[in-house]
C-alpha cells in the first residue's frame, strides 16, 4: 500500500480550491483563538477559566479538519470522477491512502499556522519550544486520526454523506449518554467516551500541555494511532468491495 | 490460457449482472470478444444494459456470473487497467482543472515517466484536435464537443491498447465527428481494440467491424457489418465547388438519386457493386475525384428495427 503522488497532489489542489474561503475563515478563527488563549497552551501555569478555550481550540481543529475533508472520496463518487481514476493502474488502497494523507497534510498545515501565530505573539523560549513540540506531535496524530475517520465515513455509500453520518453518530452517542445518566452503567459510559473520541478525536485533556499528565498524552497518542489504523483499514476494505458505474 | 483466448484483447464470457434490489438482471448471459484491430459497436435502446456491460468489461462492476479478460489479464487488475482508455458518456472532472491539467493528471496516473508528460499531453491534445487556446482554459467552460475531445485525449493518453467509449461523438460538430472517426480507425489499424456504445447508428455503421445488439439486458444479435449490407454500396467524392455541377449531371444521366452531403464529401448509395463500379468509372471520366467506394457497412437502423 503506497501513496499515489498524482492523487495526493490532486486532492490537495482540490481542497485548496473548493474550500479556500472556508479555510481562510477557519484560520482566522484559529488565529484569534491563539491570541485569546494567551500562554495557556504551553506555559506551566494555567490561567483560571481559560482551559475551556483550549478544549474549544481542540474541537475547532477537529471541526476544521472535518470541514476540509468533506467530500474527500464521496464527492469523487458523487460527481463520477472516481471511475476514471480507478481505471488507471493504481490500487484502490493507494487511492484511499493518498486521499487520507492529503487531508492529514492539510490539517497539519493548519496546525503549523496555528502554532506559528502563537510563537509570533508570545515569543520563543526553551520551555515553550519543548512543550510545543510535544503538543504538536500529539496534535499531528489527532489530525491523522480525524482524517482517517473522515476517510472511512467518506467511503460509506450513504445518501446523506459523511457529515450526515457524523451527525448521526454524534446524535446516537449523545442520546445514549443522556440515557445512561439515569442508569449509570460504567462500562457503557466508558464505551461511549471511546466512541465519542473516535468520531471527534481530541488530544489535550487538561487546560495545558504543561498541566497535563504525560501519561494522558501517551494514551492519546496510542489511542489516535489505533483509530488511524483501524479507520484506514475499514476505508480500504469498503473501497475494495464497492462497485462504480455510470449506469447506477 | 490457450493461444486462441490470448489473441482477444477484450473477452467477456457469459456475463450476468443484477443490481442490488432489482429482480431483473441488467445484463444477462452476454458474451463479447474483440480482436486487435477490431472496433465493436454496442447498440440498444435506453436502459438496455449497454453501460452496465461496459462497466462490467472495465471491472467497475463485478458480474455474478462470467469472466472477463482484457489483453489476457483479469479485468480490473493493474495490468489490465494499464491497457485501457475509457471515455464516459459525460465526462466528470474537478472543476478547477484546465484541459491540460486534466489530461496531465491522467498521464500521471498511468505511471509513465514525468519527463514525458508535457510532450505526451501536447501530442494527444493535438491529436484530438482541441484548439490550443482552450488547453489552458478551465474545463468547466468547455462546450460539449470540446469536452468530448478532451475526454478522448484523456482516454488516449498513456498509450492504451483498448479503448472503451460511451457516445464518443455526442455533441461534436461534423468536423469533430469525422476527426474522431478517423482517429479511432487509425487506433484500430495500429492494432488496438475499440468498444463503442452509441445511439448514432450512422456513425457506428461507418466505424465498426462488428456490432452487438442488446435489448433488455440480453444479446439480441451479433453482426459483422460487412455481411450486413453487402447488397448495397456507397460512392463518395469530393465536394469542391468546381466538380459539384459535373457530378450532378452524371447522377442525372445515370438516373441515380442525388448525393447527400457528408462531413468529408458527397455520398450516394447504390444498389450493388455493379452500379457502384459504373458510377465510379463515369465520375472519374468526368474529372470528379472519387474519395471512396465500397459495400455499405450496414443499415443498422433498419436492421436493428427488424432484429429487435
Amino acid at each position: 500500500m503506497t501513496l499515489n503522488k498524482p492523487v495526493f497532489l490532486n486532492t490537495l489542489r482540490s481542497q485548496g480550491d473548493a474550500t479556500l474561503r472556508l479555510v481562510i475563515a477557519g484560520l482566522l478563527v484559529i488565529l484569534l483563538y491563539s491570541f485569546v488563549s494567551g500562554g495557556v497552551m504551553v506555559n506551566a501555569t494555567p490561567i483560571s477559566g481559560i482551559g475551556s478555550l483550549v478544549t474549544a481550540g481542540n474541537y475547532l481543529l477537529t471541526t476544521l479538519v472535518w470541514l476540509l475533508g468533506l467530500g474527500l472520496i464521496s464527492r469523487d463518487v458523487r460527481i463520477g470522477s472516481i471511475q476514471l481514476v480507478l481505471l488507471r493502474p493504481l490500487t484502490r488502497s493507494s487511492y484511499v491512502l493518498s486521499k487520507w494523507a492529503a487531508l492529514a497534510c492539510a490539517g497539519i498545515a493548519v496546525l503549523l499556522f496555528m502554532h506559528a501565530t502563537y510563537l509570533v505573539y508570545h515569543g520563543v523560549d526553551a520551555e515553550i519550544i519543548s512543550n510545543l513540540v510535544l503538543l504538536f506531535s500529539a496534535q499531528c496524530l489527532q489530525v491523522a486520526a480525524i482524517a482517517s475517520v473522515i476517510t472511512l465515513f467518506s467511503t460509506v455509500p450513504i445518501k446523506f454523506g459523511e457529515l450526515g453520518l457524523l451527525m448521526l453518530c454524534v446524535l446516537v452517542v449523545s442520546m445514549l449518554k443522556l440515557l445512561n445518566l439515569r442508569y449509570g452503567v460504567v462500562l457503557l459510559d466508558q464505551a461511549l467516551e471511546v466512541a465519542w473520541r473516535v468520531v471527534l478525536p481530541s488530544v489535550v485533556f487538561a487546560p495545558s500541555v504543561a498541566d497535563s499528565d504525560r501519561g494522558d498524552l501517551l494514551i492519546s497518542l496510542v489511542f489516535n494511532s489505533v483509530v488511524t489504523v483501524a479507520a484506514l483499514s475499514g476505508a480500504v476494505a469498503l473501497m475494495a468491495r464497492r462497485e462504480f458505474s455510470y449506469a447506477e | 490460457m490457450s493461444t486462441e483466448e490470448a489473441q482477444f484483447l477484450v473477452e467477456g464470457i457469459s456475463l450476468t449482472k443484477t443490481y442490488r434490489g432489482s429482480n431483473r438482471p441488467a445484463v444477462a448471459d452476454i458474451s463479447v470478444r474483440v480482436l486487435p484491430g477490431e472496433i465493436l459497436g454496442v447498440i440498444g435502446p435506453n436502459g438496455a444494459g449497454k453501460t452496465t456491460l461496459m462497466a462490467c468489461l472495465l471491472g467497475l462492476l463485478k458480474p455474478e456470473v462470467g469472466h472477463i479478460r482484457l489483453g489476457g489479464h483479469p479485468s480490473g487488475n493493474l495490468q489490465a487497467n494499464a491497457l485501457v482508455g475509457y471515455l464516459p458518456e459525460r465526462l466528470r472532472f474537478d472543476p478547477w482543472m484546465t484541459g491540460w491539467d486534466f489530461v496531465a493528471f491522467h498521464h500521471a496516473l498511468t505511471g509513465l515517466p514525468d519527463g514525458e508528460r508535457d510532450n505526451a499531453v501536447k501530442a494527444v491534445l493535438e491529436d484530438v484536435g482541441l484548439d490550443p487556446q482552450a488547453w489552458s482554459r478551465s474545463i468547466k467552460g468547455y462546450s460539449r464537443g470540446m469536452l468530448q475531445r478532451v475526454g478522448l485525449a484523456q482516454a488516449l493518453v498513456g498509450r492504451p491498447r483498448i479503448l472503451f467509449l460511451d457516445e464518443p461523438t455526442s455533441g461534436m460538430d461534423p468536423d469533430g465527428v469525422l476527426h474522431t472517426r478517423q482517429r479511432l480507425q487509425t487506433f484500430a489499424t495500429e492494432g488496438g481494440a475499440v468498444v463503442v456504445n452509441s445511439h448514432q447508428l450512422d456513425q457506428l455503421s461507418k466505424l465498426c467491424h462488428q456490432v452487438v445488439f442488446i435489448k433488455e439486458g440480453r444479446l439480441a444479435g451479433t453482426e459483422r457489418l460487412a455481411g450486413l449490407a453487402s447488397l448495397r454500396w456507397f460512392v463518395r467524392w469530393v465536394k469542391t465547388e468546381g466538380v459539384m455541377d459535373v457530378a450532378r449531371t452524371v447522377m442525372a444521366t445515370l438516373k441515380f438519386q442525388q448525393a447527400r452531403v457528408e462531413e468529408d464529401g458527397l455520398e450516394v448509395e447504390v444498389a450493388d457493386e455493379a452500379a457502384a463500379t459504373k458510377l465510379v468509372t463515369t465520375l472519374a471520366k468526368a474529372g470528379v475525384p472519387v474519395l471512396a467506394a465500397g459495400p455499405l457497412r450496414g443499415d443498422l437502423e433498419k436492421y436493428f428495427r427488424e432484429g429487435s
